[in-house]
């Protein structure tokens, strides 16, 4: 896995990069856009991580660029601006998440975490999270290795979850995503599969979390804690 | 003149006031005048009694005698409204007739003719006329004097003829003063009420448009002032937000060492104080955003904000992806009870407001504790509530837990004591009401924020 970080404060990028290397992501650092695009120009990324307030070229104009290219994968961006007007234009512009300073080290890696997965989803079709191994192309689930029985239902709210693991996902969220399969989706018809994959995810370290009148978490299996 | 006062009022007395006296003073010729044409007119009919008399003096032995049948003495006495005196004196100034003395003319007569004259018959005012006729021994005057009833009767009715008409102006001129400069000054009371109706966050320049020629240099005055309050806040605001961001970068990356450092470190020594230095990095942290946001929800501030139609619900689901997890950590069970419920308001303030709360009761609920969100509309407000079953807040630290850097004493964990002195601010401007409860299950704390619920979202 490649990951560019583009970031001009010398100690953030040098904690970065560590934390990214330490997790196993080849990391290439540039300080500025003008590199920044020059690199992804010639190798391709799984991830970029962007800090908006960059010397020289402006980071949306970066973004924007960044996003030109097809080869690229997603952008995260950090940023030291709250403004709810600035997350929506990084969004906008085609950045996959956003990331305020000054922000904890888990939340930052669970968010590289997830972003990279995604990409990953796109192009491996084999996904391992803890004891549960995810074939995508096939639909299929594993434990160590041993299949288990899911309806295709079952499989979609499975999947959509565990690719935004340590994200809390919404009900509506759900609904929004899985019914184009189901029409008949409901709130209820929804807690039904989440209590049914419960039942058959037990042997693996897989933890659905309810988010009590809002809707579900999947623990990211690959935090570490400290 | 004194400065204050209504600019209405005294307009008003400044023409009404000399506009009475104009009137009065034309009245001193009108009562000149009316005296004198009075005078013309009953003056004729004093002077024919006279002349008559004079013809009745007669010589008579030795004697003059005057011979008045006694029905033109009993005319003469009798008028309905004034009363009649008439005298005839002799030459040697004996009274040869008459009921009264009155007093001879000023400076005399001349023989053979007569005058009219005015004066005084038993303390009452008369008009005289006076007539002398030649007999043998010398002048004979004749006096005949009426008491000036008639007179002062009609020199009164002519006064009133004039004057009531020029005071009905006079009333009817004030009204309408009084109507037209309320209208004149109208576009002043449509200035106050506009910076009246300002909130305290608006410097924005005050339109010159409707405002009279003649007020214009004030208000380009004020405009002047707001101008240079506005840029001194502003530079003041920018400043206070600018250190807060700019510490921002630096205090990532001394949060992401601290981390990996946390992460490499072998001895228990090192690690314990490596967890001190992520507990203070933490908290800078946390005080440099709470600085900014007090810096933005200061009511001065001029930072660009901008009040929206916004969902309770919606600020709630953000917040959901920040703090879902951070409770989860600690095994506290974050739930959400969610309406939708419309408000005006700056979403990134709102968002503010609710972290400060969901903050405040995850660091002060034990583990496996409960804190529930909730967004409702109750008798017609907006609620934003959030409950937890922590320690709760003694009555008596209520209303000082509002106060900036104030914590309870005792109180353990992280916090600058700022987060509920920013949820007042912030609540503050948004014309929203912060309350401290106690839940129904007696144990924790209910904070409710109170907005005014906006019923048709744009």
């Amino acid at each position: 896995m490649r990951v560019l970080l583009v970031e001009d404060d010398k100690a953030l990028a040098d904690g970065l990069t560590r934390t990214l290397r330490k997790s196993g992501y080849a990391v290439d650092h540039v300080p500025n856009g003008e590199m920044a695009l020059r690199g992804a120009a010639e190798e391709h990324f799984d991830l970029i991580v962007l800090d908006l307030g960059l010397p020289g070229m402006d980071g949306f104009e970066v973004l924007s660029r960044l996003r030109t290219n097809p080869q690229s994968g997603g952008i995260l961006i950090l940023t030291a601006r709250d403004g709810e007007a600035d997350r929506v234009k990084g969004l906008d512009l085609g950045a996959a998440d956003y990331v305020t300073k000054p922000f904890a080290l888990p939340e930052f890696e669970a968010r590289v975490r997830a972003l990279i997965r995604r990409s990953q989803a796109v192009h491996s079709p084999v996904l391992a999270f803890g004891r549960l191994t995810l074939h995508t192309v096939a639909k299929r689930a594993q434990i160590d290795g041993e299949d288990i029985e899911l309806t295709p239902r079952e499989w979609g709210v499975l999947e959509y979850l565990l690719l935004r693991a340590g994200q809390v996902i919404s009900k509506d969220q759900m609904l929004q995503a899985l019914c184009g399969w189901d029409a008949s989706l409901t709130h209820n018809t929804i807690e039904v599969y989440v209590s049914r994959l419960r039942a058959k995810l037990q042997t693996a370290d897989i933890r659905i979390r309810t988010v009590r009148g809002f809707g579900y978490m999947v623990d990211d299996p690959d935090a570490r804690s400290r | 003149m004194r400065a204050h006062g209504s600019l209405k009022r005294l307009l008003s007395i400044w023409l009404v006031a000399p506009l009475l006296a104009l009137i009065l003073l034309t009245a001193i010729p009108s009562y000149m005048l009316a005296v004198k044409a009075t005078n013309d007119a009953y003056d004729d009919e004093l002077l024919d009694p006279a002349i008559a008399i004079a013809r009745f003096v007669r010589v008579d032995e030795d004697r003059l005698e005057v011979d008045l049948p006694p029905v033109a003495l009993d005319a003469l006495r009798f008028d309905t409204v004034n009363r009649i005196f008439f005298r005839v004196t002799g030459p040697d100034g004996g009274v040869i007739a008459g009921n009264a003395v009155i007093p001879p003319p000023v400076g005399g007569i001349d023989m053979a003719s007569h005058k009219l004259y005015s004066s005084r018959v038993n303390n009452q005012r008369v008009r005289v006329a006076a007539v002398t006729v030649p007999r043998r021994y010398g002048p004979v005057l004749v006096q005949v004097a009426e008491t000036t009833d008639k007179r002062d009767r009609l020199v009164r009715e002519i006064l009133v003829g004039a004057l009531v008409p020029a005071l009905t102006v006079l009333i009817a001129a004030a009204g309408l003063f009084w109507f037209g400069i309320g209208r004149v000054l109208a576009p002043l009371g449509q200035l106050r009420a506009e910076i009246a109706r300002r909130s305290p966050a608006d410097l924005a320049p005050v339109s010159e448009a409707a405002v009279p020629a003649e007020v214009k240099p004030l208000v380009t005055a004020l405009n002047l002032l707001l101008h240079r309050l506005n840029a001194a806040l502003g530079t003041q605001q920018r400043f206070i937000a600018n250190a807060a961001h700019q510490l921002r970068t630096p205090l990532a990356g001394l949060k992401t060492h601290v981390h990996l450092a946390l992460r490499e470190s072998q001895s228990g020594e090192t690690r314990a104080l490596l967890d001190m230095i992520a507990g203070e990095t933490d908290r800078a942290s946390h005080l440099a955003n709470q600085l900014l946001t007090l810096a933005r929800a200061e009511p001065s501030s001029s930072l660009p904000t901008a009040r929206r139609p916004l969902n309770l619900r919606e600020v709630a689901n953000r917040a959901v992806q920040e703090w879902v997890p951070q409770a989860l950590q600690r095994n506290i069970d974050l739930g959400f009870e969610l309406e939708d419920t419309w408000v005006l308001a700056e979403p990134l303030l709102l968002r503010e407001l609710l972290a400060n709360l969901l903050d405040n009761a995850i660091s002060y609920t034990a583990a496996d504790g409960r804190v529930t969100v909730r967004t409702r509309i109750e008798t017609g407000a907006a609620l934003l509530e959030v409950e937890d079953d922590g320690p709760g807040i003694p009555e008596s630290e209520r209303e000082r837990v509002f106060e900036r850097f104030y914590r309870i004493p005792g109180t353990l964990g992280p916090g600058c004591g700022l987060g509920l002195a920013i949820v007042r601010e912030i609540a503050d401007r948004h014309g929203a009401e912060v309350h401290l409860l106690a839940p129904d299950s007696g144990r924790g704390t209910l904070v409710r924020v109170t907005f005014e619920h906006l019923t048709s979202p744009a």
